[in-house]
């Protein structure tokens, strides 16, 4: 069953630590796209793409690449999509007895990042070559490529993001803290090219979740949007604008500062990298993961932290996940390289039961 | 939370920030309320003044004592002469720097090109470049703009002698290498004095991981400008 410490330090009784996780740092995290469901996927930097029971950390599967796996997610609940350092971007079979691993092409430098689109079908992925691919599955081929400003370090996708819901968005974050924003409709061009409000490299963006999930549509914040960290413990919420969206006006997002501790001496705060955000879909409240080895909820609507910051891990946060039905929080306590190559602890994924009092929003204050 | 001006405009609206804290606020209400009860309280009786100038008369005239630095404000913000209620009153040089991080393109050049200038005929490494963000921006800027920003009110005497004389030798000498070094090197503190775990804005620390021996293996070696060997 679980192992006894998990993950030691930052564990609360209850947490589950993966049996086997990964040798090496983990990039992703995710668990599968069905209610009910408890099945993990972990990418890592061991050139594993792997799956496990979050409920008890057995692992399933796993599934050896020729280079480190940068991103994985879900395409099917038996299928995963995997971006990897050596340009390729695959499809990953769990269906049958062996694992089988379908190219679908590669980009020309690593791939950082790969989604999947449910109401188009197809997989997008961003890479360090500054473009963003569109790929078809079934045909195993690419669709649509388009030119970014530079380097992709985050990309999410904005289901019914654009046009009242007609169709899914594409964040990109590239180097130089430029957003562009891609109608799935029509990739020829970016629907969006712009700065984010955030003064520092972006490193992570998460799209909040739609309106099927019940009442918190959109990050409670009432328009679609994304959630960006940074490098320097700093998020911010930024809104899909009203060309894309259909909206009648721009909602205003706003950033916030986390993951900042006390060094300790007269040394003063240290801000970490936020390496990782998460919405959960019952509630549209969100989790951020950072190099100080936290993680902490947000309401965004009420723009409020829910609860206190996690006890810290023993080093950085680099991936979060929830479970569809929201009930679970998978968390990969792996050093992310924030201060080069050191000496860190072992690599391992813990996941925690939430309480719905965990995750639940807060009701908006009358007065500001 | 303060609020920043948005991401989306290049015109975003100058934020409220108080000059001698370095604080943002909502709105200029909001400011002045601030710096009344941080800055223009009186350390001796406790009492709220409405301006500095106000504080400093009544410590004079009531405690008899001369007021040397502003109560809670941050090193080089704390003179006792500077009298800011909400944002007036702020020194040139405080409200330039504030336009060229909040949109004003050409602002943001000249103050790179004075800020480079100046540190370039001190130093040799333009590290006054790092306060203003991105560093691939005001590379290109400050050295085309450099002649002109001598016309510029500089914000130390030293540099409006410096600039015409150091800036040719410094900036293109530097040029070159800039981006890399300046990036990394440089940006030891952010503009606010916080210190980051990481400040490389150029590469990610995943680029930098897969740099390592141990990940590189044929035909997927990791430049530094991301692209494969």
């Amino acid at each position: 069953m679980a192992a006894a410490s998990a993950a030691g330090a930052g564990s609360r009784p209850g947490d589950v630590a993966l049996a086997h996780p990964p040798k090496d740092g983990v990039t992703a995290v995710a668990f599968a796209p069905k209610d009910g469901s408890d099945g993990l996927l972990v990418s890592s930097w061991d050139s594993t793409l792997s799956l496990h029971t979050g409920s008890t950390g057995a692992r399933l599967v796993s599934h050896a690449h020729a280079a480190p796996v940068l991103d994985c997610c879900w395409q099917t609940h038996t299928a995963a999509l995997t971006a990897s350092l050596d340009r390729g971007v695959r499809v990953v079979d769990f269906g049958s007895a062996t694992s089988t691993a379908t190219v679908l092409g590669y980009h020309g430098a690593g791939v950082r990042c790969v989604r999947w689109s449910q109401s188009h079908s197809c997989a997008v992925s961003a890479g360090w070559d500054g473009t963003v691919r569109v790929w078809d599955p079934r045909a195993s081929k690419q669709v649509a490529e388009l030119g970014l400003p530079s380097k992709a370090f985050g990309m999410d996708v904005c289901v019914d993001g654009v046009s009242s819901g007609a169709a899914d968005a594409v964040v990109v974050a590239c180097e130089g803290r430029r957003l562009v924003t891609l109608d799935l409709r029509d990739t020829s061009s970016a629907a969006e090219d712009r700065e984010a409000a955030l003064k520092h490299q972006l490193r992570c963006v998460a799209a909040m979740p739609g309106k099927p999930a019940g009442a918190a549509a959109w990050g409670n914040s009432g328009a679609p949007g994304v959630a960006i960290g940074s490098i320097e413990g700093r998020v911010s919420l930024e809104h899909l604008s009203p060309a894309v969206t259909g909206a009648a006006s721009a909602t205003p997002g706003f950033a916030f500062k986390c993951h900042r501790r006390d060094a300790g001496g007269d040394a003063g705060p240290v801000a970490h990298p936020v390496n990782a955000i998460a919405f959960n879909r019952r509630h549209g409240t969100f989790a951020t993961g950072g190099g100080d080895g936290t993680v902490v909820l947000w309401d965004g609507g009420a723009k409020k932290r829910l609860g206190k910051p996690s006890a810290a891990f023993p080093t950085s946060v680099s991936a979060l996940a929830f479970s569809h039905d929201s009930s679970l929080l998978a968390v990969a306590v792996s050093y992310a390289f924030e201060a080069g190559d050191i000496e860190h602890p072992p690599d391992a994924v813990v996941v925690r039961r939430l309480d719905d009092a965990d995750i639940r929003p807060r009701a908006k204050k009358a007065s500001a | 939370m303060g609020r920043k001006g948005r991401g989306g405009s290049a015109k975003a609206k100058l934020p409220s920030i108080c000059f001698y804290c370095m604080r943002e606020f909502q709105d200029e209400t909001t400011l002045v309320a601030h710096q009344q009860a941080r800055h223009f309280r009186c350390v001796e009786c406790n009492r709220k003044l409405r301006t500095l100038s106000a504080m400093r008369h009544h410590l004079d005239g009531v405690h008899k004592v001369q007021l040397k630095r502003v109560p809670n404000a941050k090193e080089g913000h704390d003179d006792p002469n500077i009298n800011c209620v909400g944002m007036d009153g702020a020194p040139a040089w405080f409200m330039h720097q504030l336009m060229a991080e909040h949109g004003d393109p050409a602002a943001k050049e000249a103050l790179a090109a004075v800020a480079g200038a100046g540190a370039a005929a001190a130093a040799g490494v333009p590290v006054g470049v790092a306060v203003v963000d991105p560093v691939a921006a005001a590379v290109p800027g400050a050295a085309g703009a450099a002649p002109g920003a001598a016309a510029l009110a500089p914000p130390g005497p030293g540099a409006a002698a410096a600039a015409p004389g150091g800036a040719p030798a410094g900036l293109p000498g530097a040029h070159g290498g800039m981006p890399v070094e300046v990036a990394t090197a440089a940006a030891v503190a952010g503009p606010s004095g916080i210190r980051f775990v990481f400040t490389d804005e150029a590469m990610s620390p995943e680029e930098k991981r897969a740099m390592l021996p141990r990940y590189a293996k044929a035909g997927i070696a990791v430049r530094r400008d991301g692209l494969t060997a």
